[in-house]
């Protein structure tokens, strides 16, 4: 009775007993060992971020053979959107739009410079090449004048809107920029200026283009006349109908050329 | 006077607490020079009390061994960083509290209780217990149950603030200065959540006082 008396309860002593709550014993080794699985994990954790951009990269290697065609069809579909023309007429609209961008001395060079490759087929067929040179001057001269650098065409000159002192400079601003931007500043990347196709595709253009027009059997006959019969060349180029009594001439020279030749080399020896 | 004493062991740290944390800051330079072991004893020692807290807090024995494992593992991930500016226990003792109040607000709507046996080799809680069970004949088990739950619901009614300000005062022990640290608030703040507290526990907890 006494000790009742002199004990009160207050709210701290009520409190304090939580102080007493602990857990048994078994509780504290199976804490053991979940923290030590913890601290282990979290040690092995902290390679979890390179471990991750491992993983990535070896997602990446195993399967080098899917990206790769994936790669390689989007390179393709990028090349097929820049660079890929359909027609004919599309490629001349394209190396036009593209001879317009050059430099006009480049492909005069390129020009030039194509058919001496070969040197044995311009001995052959000397004919073709001048006239082929002449028409990509043509080409250049009419492509120039639609070219946005100087945007006022030749033939609609009349029709073409009033030009103004700022566009003037803009075009020579233009104008001296393409001149002076090398070949490398020039060329986008897959070739998305389709500079460099026109480039290469102009002389070849150039080169074929009149073939397209010449029959090949008359270019030959021509050829074969040209030792022969020099002013036999025009006649059979400028009449057909005259072909069949002609080349029956053209044989009869031929056949005395050479009995000809077979007799001197007969006295000579 | 009286008061003037209680209130400067409150708030500056005693002898005991500063030998402890030269003690500790000796063992988390090892840890930090690579003895990696030694964050064992850490453990060790601090096991008992951060997991009283986070119980405290929690009302949860499971959550809190779970909380209490986290805090030491981030403890260790990030003990480089600790520069002994403050002492282990306090900054080991903010991980634990901040990791719980985390948890708290995040679950704030569960609520599983767990209980705990009262270890009655404490004098004060033995005293208490038998002063209670005299007093009012019940069994002392079922008093002691009864007295546990009637605790957990009081303290789960406080807000997650006032209840670590009691936990870590009441229970743990720790001046107002340190849980102010703990908590990063002024020492003013520490009192007037611990005397609110209070008065909310007096309320629940009429029927147990002054019998």
């Amino acid at each position: 009775m006494k000790r009742e008396d002199s004990r009160k309860i207050t709210v701290e002593d009520l409190i304090r007993l939580k102080r007493a709550e602990r857990p048994p014993a078994e509780f504290w080794a199976r804490f053991e060992s979940e923290m030590r699985a913890k601290q282990l994990s979290a040690i092995v954790g902290r390679r979890t971020v390179w471990d991750g951009l491992y993983g990535a990269f070896a997602i990446l290697r195993r399967s080098r053979l899917p990206f790769g065609a994936a790669a390689a069809a989007a390179v393709a579909w990028a090349g097929y959107h820049y660079v890929g023309v359909d027609s004919p007429a599309a490629v001349h609209a394209a190396s036009s739009r593209s001879l317009a961008k050059t430099a006009p001395a480049r492909l005069e060079q390129a020009l030039v410079q194509k058919p001496r490759a070969p040197e044995s087929v311009a001995a052959r067929a000397p004919a073709p090449v001048p006239s082929a040179i002449a028409e990509a001057r043509r080409d250049l001269v009419t492509v120039g004048s639609v070219s946005h650098v100087s945007p006022a065409p030749v033939s609609s000159s009349s029709e073409a809107p009033a030009r103004t002192p700022f566009s003037d400079s803009v075009s020579a601003m233009l104008a001296d920029f393409h001149q002076a931007m090398p070949d490398t500043a020039v060329h986008g990347m897959f070739g998305a200026d389709r500079e460099f196709e026109a480039a290469a595709q102009a002389p070849r253009l150039s080169m074929s283009e009149p073939l397209l027009h010449t029959d090949p059997l008359e270019v030959r006959r021509s050829r074969l006349l040209e030792s022969a019969l020099p002013s036999a060349t025009r006649l059979v180029a400028g009449d057909p109908t005259k072909v069949h009594g002609d080349s029956e001439r053209i044989y009869e020279s031929m056949d005395r050329y050479e009995s000809n030749e077979r007799s001197v080399v007969g006295f000579r020896f | 006077m009286n008061a003037s004493k209680t209130l400067g062991k409150a708030l500056v740290a005693s002898p005991e607490r500063k030998l402890e944390a030269d003690a500790d800051l000796a063992v988390v330079r090892q840890v930090q020079a690579g003895d990696v072991a030694a964050f064992d004893r850490l453990i060790s020692k601090y096991r008992e009390r951060v997991l009283g807290i986070i119980y405290n807090m929690t009302s949860n024995r499971e959550d809190a061994a779970d909380l209490a494992q986290d805090a030491f593992i981030k403890a260790f991930q990030s003990i480089h960083r600790f520069q002994g500016q403050a002492s282990f226990f306090t900054w080991l003792y903010r991980i634990a509290v901040n990791s719980t109040l985390s948890h708290l607000r995040k679950n704030r709507l569960r609520s599983f209780f767990s209980l705990e046996s009262i270890q009655e080799e404490d004098a004060v809680s033995r005293e208490v217990i038998d002063a209670l069970t005299d007093k009012t004949g019940v069994d002392r088990d079922s008093m002691v149950r009864e007295l546990q739950e009637k605790l957990n619901d009081a303290m789960q009614k406080l807000s997650i603030n006032h209840r670590t300000v009691v936990t870590l005062f009441e229970i743990d022990g720790l001046s107002h200065q340190e849980i102010a640290e703990v908590m990063d608030c002024s020492v003013g703040t520490v009192r007037s959540r611990l005397h609110y507290a209070k008065q909310l526990l007096q309320a629940e907890l009429q029927p147990y006082l002054n019998r």
